[in-house]
């Protein structure tokens, strides 16, 4: 009986499953996106199933079979992919230009750079009053290609344009204003240094150190900041909101804010530049070489006077008294061994004779000593009364009866009850911050060029973003000197240290998988 | 011979106890609580030579590291360096002159041939009690800068000591304009510690002191000249330092790959 019950179950429950894996519903619906079209059905071939299926689906990292996927700029055709209309446009890749422009940024090869124009011009850019590139209207961004006019553009702006600077509209910051937007600045090609020092590697791959320096191990700029530059990071105190303001944002400091598709805003420090740039100063004294520091060194004799008062001992006199040397055969006498032995003879006897007249088990009971009836005792006479019930039970079968009934199961799956899509973009937006450094090491009065690039790493877009950075005392911010390769605007602030506090924000928010850089220059003071 | 034993040990405690409580009190009296509740054990009326020897005792001249120093008068002159044991002394070179020096060792200059100042010569020492960490072949290009002013020589002329301590300044207090000869030197009260204020104000690698002794021509004995430490070339390469800097002609690596590989 039981085995034909378990062969129905089991036939139930795989119809059960087929009836889900034909329906397509094997998959997770995690979230439903109702501002995305809704599909009719869900069949092979539409979004979700069809597009990991065939491997092209750009929000996932790794194919079906666990391969890696192209790079942005060089998935599949855009044909490749689901239908338009299946797609939403946020998840669109970036071109292969972007990708080319932004890595290009970031080496060496200036005279490519300067073939394509990225960096290039300085003639025709002092046009506007605000960072402003060419490609407002399109979305994504379409980035340099041949003969275009410079990696930084501008565009013209009204002759009658006023100020720039708009109030912030994020919830946090403290937009104080010192200076509004100022005209963007194109520099040449730039070559950016490594953001922290490193030692020379040889041609076997080995670090080289001086010849004479043992003594360099670990990160000098870690161990001896005040011979480097510092800037960027998130030193001492974190950066940080409370309510409507931001904290924490000290000297070196350089941030990226920006708010996630919740609402939630973010912060996420840069990497820390060094740049090897000890400064030297000096303090002095002019004394006259009087009588003063012969009257100071005769005060000194002070101290042998002293140290002779400390060696007048008299220990000697009593170090001699030699009477104590009889204590040495009081020690003989004061043996108390032969009385210890004695008084544990006389313990062990008293111990026995004690245990025998009180080892009875039944005497243990108050009842049988002193007439009385315990509380205790019925413990133990309970004790005694289930131990003998058990000696004298007698054991009878039991019969367990058990009915295994059947029951039915029906279900029914409806697909029009299955509105939206499964949105692919599981990560929120999430920004990447790099400072780089055209330097490594700078003396006072050398212009260093810094670069700052960031790259929303997540699967949604961010809004409201922002570079901040707060200028160590000894950077002087060179006016106009900064630029950006998307719409945005700079404030400069005055940070009540003696530098200033540089805000680049974007015009618009940042889509996934899309960056852009801000460079800016300083003076090494 | 017990109690005789006993009583020794009561006797020594007892002396143990009035020697550190005399010690105690000794010190007591030498320390001077500065304002800022730091204390530095060293001043400029210490004996020459001490800090050096301290900051040889504490590491600070670590291996065989030749320290670049660069000796630059305001105005013009020849400088020569007493060195090494026995005693040498290098050729008279117009200022600035740049050397290696030996960290802990104290040198003795030779300042001459000053334009108005016909036949005198000044003897000044430096002492160096901390080196410079540069990147790996950067050692000349950054050497430590000792300046001895026109008047800092009047003063040594006039019988006056001069003590001067150069120090790497702390970014976080350094002041937010560059620096020029008449802000790069601070003038304190003969009273306070120069030792103190420059630790104070960043870290101290060199102590200079510039006053009117001369060696006598019976000669002196081999500690005037300095503590016997080496000397060493150093010469600064050229001074463009877009060329002079290889990491900026170095590409850099990008984390993020670019066609499947990491960009170089």
């Amino acid at each position: 009986m039981k085995i034909v019950i378990r062969r129905s179950l089991l036939t139930i429950g795989s119809a059960v499953c087929t009836a889900f894996s034909l329906t397509g519903c094997n998959l997770p619906v995690s979230k439903l996106m109702p501002e995305f079209p809704p599909l009719n059905h869900f069949s092979t071939g539409s979004h979700g199933v069809a597009c990991c299926s065939t491997g092209n689906c750009t929000s996932s990292k790794l194919s079906p079979h666990g391969q890696p996927l192209p790079a942005y700029g060089h998935s599949a055709p855009a044909s490749q992919h689901a239908a338009p209309n299946q797609y939403p446009a946020a998840v669109q890749p970036a071109t292969a230009q972007e990708s080319q422009s932004i890595y290009s940024l970031f080496t060496a090869d200036r005279a490519a750079n300067q073939k394509r124009g990225l960096f290039s011009c300085g003639e025709n850019s002092r046009q506007t009053t605000q960072i402003r590139s060419q490609n407002q209207a399109a979305e994504p961004l379409p980035f340099p290609t041949e003969g275009s006019s410079g990696f930084a553009r501008v565009s013209p702006a009204p002759a009658n344009q006023t100020t720039p600077f708009r109030p912030v509209s994020l919830p946090y910051g403290i937009p104080v204003l010192t200076q509004p937007a100022g005209p963007i600045h194109q520099t040449g090609a730039i070559s950016f240094s490594y953001s922290e020092p490193r030692l020379p590697i040889s041609e076997t791959g080995q670090a080289v150190y001086e010849a004479d320096d043992s003594s360099l191990l670990g990160k000098p700029h870690e161990q001896f900041p005040d011979e480097y530059l510092l800037d960027g990071g998130d030193r001492d105190h974190p950066v940080h909101y409370q309510g409507q303001y931001r904290d924490g944002l000290e000297t070196e400091d350089t941030v990226g804010e920006y708010i996630d598709h919740t609402g939630k805003p973010h912060v996420k420090a840069t990497n820390q530049v060094a740049i090897y740039a000890p400064r030297f100063a000096s303090v002095r004294t002019i004394t006259t070489p009087s009588g003063e520091t012969a009257i100071g060194r005769l005060a000194g004799m002070h101290e042998s006077t002293r140290d002779s008062g400390v060696s007048n001992r008299v220990g000697p006199q009593r170090y001699t008294d030699s009477q104590r040397l009889g204590g040495v055969r009081v020690r003989s006498r004061a043996s108390g061994v032969i009385t210890r032995e004695g008084q544990l003879a006389t313990q062990n006897v008293a111990r026995l004779n004690t245990h025998e007249q009180l080892l009875n088990t039944f005497e243990g009971l108050s009842y049988f000593l002193r007439g009385e009836m315990l509380q205790s005792n019925e413990a133990r006479l309970a004790a005694g009364i289930e131990a003998a019930t058990t000696w004298t039970r007698d054991e009878n079968p039991v019969v367990i009866a058990q009915l295994d009934s059947l029951h039915e199961v029906t279900a029914k799956f409806r697909l029009a009850e299955i509105v939206g899509v499964e949105d692919p973009r599981k990560d929120p937006g999430r920004l990447e911050i790099v400072k780089v450094a055209n330097r490594s090491t700078a003396r006072p009065g050398d212009i260093v060029t810094f670069a700052i690039r960031y790259e929303n790493k997540g699967e949604r877009e961010v809004t409201d973003v922002r570079i901040v950075d707060n200028l160590t005392p000894r950077l002087e911010y060179i006016e106009d000197s900064a630029t950006s390769d998307r719409d945005g605007e700079i404030v400069v602030q005055d940070n009540g240290e003696g530098s200033l506090v540089l805000t680049f924000k974007l015009d618009a928010p940042l889509k996934e998988k899309t960056s852009g850089v801000v460079t800016f220059q300083c003076r090494v003071r | 011979m017990l109690l005789q034993t006993v009583r020794t040990k009561r006797l020594v405690m007892l002396v143990l106890v009035l020697a550190s409580s005399l010690m105690l009190a000794s010190q007591a009296e030498a320390q001077v609580v500065p304002p800022y509740g730091q204390f530095q054990p060293l001043n400029q009326n210490l004996s020459p030579g001490l800090a050096g020897q301290w900051a040889s005792l504490a590491g600070k001249g670590s291996g065989n590291w030749s320290q670049p120093l660069r000796i630059i008068l305001d105005g013009e002159g020849d400088v020569s360096v007493f060195h090494s044991r026995p005693v040498q002394e290098t050729t008279p070179q117009a200022s600035p002159i740049q050397l290696g020096v030996s960290v802990g060792h104290l040198y003795r200059l030779r300042i001459s041939n000053m334009p108005g100042l016909p036949g005198v010569e000044v003897y000044p020492t430096i002492e160096i009690i901390d080196r410079l960490h540069p990147p790996a072949g950067k050692k000349h290009d950054f050497p430590i800068p000792v300046q001895i002013a026109s008047d800092d020589i009047e003063s040594a002329i006039n019988g006056k000591l001069v003590t001067r301590v150069v120090y790497v300044e702390q970014p976080q207090l350094a002041a937010p304009f560059e620096l020029d000869d008449s802000t790069r030197v601070r003038t304190l009260l003969p009273a306070q510690n120069v030792l103190q204020q420059a630790d104070r104000y960043g870290r101290p690698v060199v102590i200079v002191r510039i006053g009117g002794r001369m060696p006598s021509v019976q000669g002196e004995p081999p500690g005037f000249y300095g503590t016997g430490g080496f000397i060493s070339n150093s010469v600064p390469r050229p001074a463009d330092p877009e060329q002079d800097d290889p990491a900026a002609q170095a590409p850099l690596t990008s984390s993020v790959p670019q066609n499947g590989v990491r960009v170089q």
